[in-house]
């Protein structure tokens, strides 16, 4: 099995993204956190190596954009223009971030509980 | 009785008779002498053409050839070292702009970035060919790499990148690695060739084809052709037992690319062709790969999956 290879070398960052740094207006925002996973069912024929390479790693995986930068070895930047591409082509899908900790009672919470105590007085 | 006089006029007669035929024995041995000479002389003349021609065809080229040899070493030892230095300072060019595409999130800067690294790529590939044709060869190592990478990599050195399509070959094997930055650089130059002779807004498809033992590269374009001069020069100058191109063979205009790619296909061992059998209507160029060139695939589907990087982005974002 040979060590991977830097693809970066030979492959540059303009052909990946056709020359663009940012992706098109239309497109979602990504940030660093946005998580991403692949759209169950689509092919990947007539994707290129690296677009190929983010859909088979987001298949059955949900991965924050940061991530799959760092597990394509791509910029953060060409991450995006991959990205947005493919969640303009369906092959890609955003998730909402996890879910957050249970919060602390908020206001109105805490005043129901009162009335309810007053209540029951 | 005949008088002393009438003696005298007989001895006369008699000795111009003896004079004249003794001029005429004279003048026959002259003649003879002469004749015998001038066959002589012109053996030896025909001694002198024959040892002119002989110079004519064997000594004379030699001595042409070995002249050409020396003055085109002696004149190709300043560009080639300058192309070296060259290449050495576009490599760390190269270096430090994907070292800062690594670390910056703002597209404004990135979008330069991308902007200087296309300078550098094209930078280092007029430096190479013109290494080449100065005599040194490629120093850049690869792993064996898949052939749609090579394509890309060959893409990713020219001006007009964005026209090229690249249609993903079924053929799944590699190229070795000790012939992949020849082929990158003969490729670059028949694609930098097909995009500057063809219409901007046309675009430039290369493809895989299965061939006996091998298989093709196919760099098309819609461009106007080759006319019969061009094709004709086109072909001296990638004919596999033709004259070896150097720095003063190039032509004026010079053709540099197709002598790069003569010169790197002879010492990697593919082949180039060039034709006018475009399916779009203009040049096509065959690289053909033996299968000697060609190697197992490195592993399939997920290649360009590295191990997570924590050098790379800095959760922090832009600095």
């Amino acid at each position: 099995m040979s060590p991977p290879r830097r693809r970066g070398d030979l492959v540059r960052a303009y052909v990946i993204t056709g020359g663009r740094a940012r992706p098109e207006r239309s497109a979602p925002v990504l940030d660093l956190v946005t998580i991403v996973a692949a759209a169950p069912g689509r092919s990947t024929t007539g994707l290129t190596p690296e677009q190929r390479a983010a859909v088979h790693l987001l298949r059955g995986r949900h991965l924050a954009v940061v991530e799959v930068a760092s597990r394509l070895a791509q910029p953060l930047t060409v991450t995006r223009v991959l990205l947005c591409d493919l969640l303009a082509t369906g092959h890609l899908v955003t998730m909402l971030p996890p879910a957050p900790l249970p919060e602390p009672l908020t206001e109105v919470q805490v005043l129901e509980r009162v009335l309810h105590g007053l209540q029951a007085l | 009785m005949p008088d002393t006089a009438e003696i005298l006029r007989l001895l006369g007669e008699s000795a111009l008779v003896c004079a004249v035929a003794a001029l005429v024995i004279r003048l026959r041995g002259v003649r003879r002498a002469h004749r015998k000479e001038s066959s002589a002389a012109r053996s030896r003349t025909r001694a002198l053409e024959s040892e002119l021609a002989r110079h004519r065809a064997e000594v004379l080229p030699e001595a042409v050839a070995g002249a050409h040899r020396r003055a085109a070493q002696a004149a190709q030892g300043l560009p080639r070292s300058v192309a070296r230095t060259v290449q050495g300072l576009a490599h760390g060019q190269q270096k430090k702009i994907t070292e800062m595409l690594n670390r910056h999130d703002d597209p404004d800067v990135v979008e330069g970035l991308l902007v200087l690294d296309h300078h550098s790529a094209q930078m280092l590939r007029r430096a190479a060919g013109l290494a080449v044709v100065c005599g040194s060869w490629p120093g850049r190592q690869h792993d064996a790499t898949p052939l749609i990478d090579v394509v890309r990599g060959a893409v990713s050195r020219i001006q007009d990148y964005r026209r090229v399509r690249t249609v993903p070959p079924a053929d799944d094997r590699a190229v070795t690695g000790r012939v992949v930055e020849g082929l990158v650089l003969a490729l670059a130059e028949l694609l930098e060739n097909a995009t500057r002779y063809s219409h901007p807004d046309t675009r430039v498809q290369v493809h895989t084809r299965p061939v006996p033992d091998g298989l093709a590269l196919v760099v098309e374009d819609a461009g106007i052709g080759l006319d019969q001069a061009e094709r004709r020069r086109v072909e001296q100058i990638l004919a596999p037992d033709g004259p070896v191109p150097d720095l003063t063979r190039v032509g004026d205009p010079p053709q540099g690319g197709l002598a790069v790619c003569a010169l790197l296909a002879r010492r990697y061992g593919f082949t180039v062709h060039v034709d006018d059998g475009s399916a779009f209507g203009g040049v096509r160029a065959v690289v053909g790969l033996p299968g000697a060139l060609l190697t197992t695939p490195v592993t399939a589907g997920d290649t360009t999956l590295a191990p997570p990087a924590p050098r790379r982005h800095d959760a922090g974002g832009p600095r």
